[in-house]
């Protein structure tokens, strides 16, 4: 993708159902066994409403998104995520952006964007996020070639 | 207990001994990342794609870094972390507060990761909706074959007694 980017502008809204099946595959692909993520009785025990996803989840979803903004071939530089409220099974997932600020350091051009992820309950979760474009710089900043 | 004991405090800082990641980077374990988000990016396992990119080739996706270090259930093994020791009193629940990643180096198909493990802060006790306990961040550091560092994984939990004992 080699469209050039600005602040200010706002990427397309990306879903995904949050399932049970996906909570179940969450677990696995993660292998985050703590009982909120599988037990709705201890979740609620907890104080939440019931089964939630976990960090790694989102971090995976926000990953996927990041792609499908800025490119196959961009490479995830930071990610910033901070949980605001629970993302519960049985609500829809959407992530929302806006690029924040583009910059270029040591030859590396970098996209800042700031992301909210919500479900109907409202925002859930606040991601920041840095993203390296495509470029002439190398991507390995001390081991240089594999 | 309001504020932390020596001993607590004595912890922050320590980073614990390397500890070998349970798999070496595997294709499997990331298409099951990318089957449970839908992650359709051909950069993951395309070679042919990925070859002709700047990024030189397939790797896994970057923000599954924290999930290599995960222990496994059975056989179980014992793992020196960085919050053994520190005992906060009654606090049997934690949730995730925050979480920062950063990734310096494409993680490869059969590279072997070791992770260190760092306490950075405990908050004194404060109560929030959840129930009254402390926020405690962690920075787990991952390093590949090579000992370059790959990517960082800053976590802050909080961890709490439940305020209502349950819905």
């Amino acid at each position: 993708m080699t469209r050039s980017w600005s602040t200010g502008d706002a990427l397309p809204a990306i879903s995904l159902p949050l399932t049970l099946r996906r909570s179940v595959q969450a677990v696995g692909a993660t292998r985050d066994y703590y009982p909120v993520h599988h037990d709705a009785e201890f979740a609620r025990q907890s104080g939440a409403e019931g089964i939630f996803f976990n960090t790694m989840f989102l971090q995976g979803f926000v990953g996927r998104v990041a792609c499908e903004w800025f490119g196959n071939d961009a490479f995830l530089r930071r990610l910033v995520v901070a949980m605001r409220g629970s993302n519960y099974v049985g609500r829809m997932l959407t992530a929302e952006g806006v690029v924040s600020n583009v910059r270029d350091v040591d030859g590396c051009r970098l996209v800042d964007t700031q992301v909210t992820l919500s479900t109907e309950d409202g925002a859930t979760t606040e991601v920041d996020f840095t993203i390296q474009l495509p470029g002439s710089a190398t991507p390995f900043p001390e081991g240089g070639e594999r | 207990m309001p504020t932390l004991t020596p001993e607590q405090q004595a912890l922050i800082g320590k980073e614990t001994a390397p500890h070998p990641a349970p798999y070496p980077i595997n294709e499997a374990m990331a298409h099951f990342w990318c089957e449970m988000v839908e992650d359709p990016n051909p950069i993951y396992f395309d070679e042919s794609f990925a070859r002709n990119t700047w990024l030189q080739g397939t790797f896994a996706p970057p923000a599954m870094l924290y999930t290599w270090g995960r222990p496994l259930l059975w056989p179980e093994t014992k793992r020196e972390t960085a919050i053994d020791g520190l005992q906060l009193e009654g606090c049997t629940m934690t949730v995730a507060v925050n979480a920062v990643q950063e990734y310096f180096v494409p993680i490869r198909y059969g590279d072997h990761l070791t992770t260190t493990n760092k306490l950075a802060a405990v908050s004194a006790e404060k109560t929030t909706r959840l129930g009254t306990g402390h926020f405690v961040t962690t920075v787990e550091t991952f390093r590949n074959q090579l000992g370059q560092v790959v990517g960082t994984h800053t976590f802050t939990l909080f961890t709490y007694r439940p305020a209502g004992g349950g819905a």
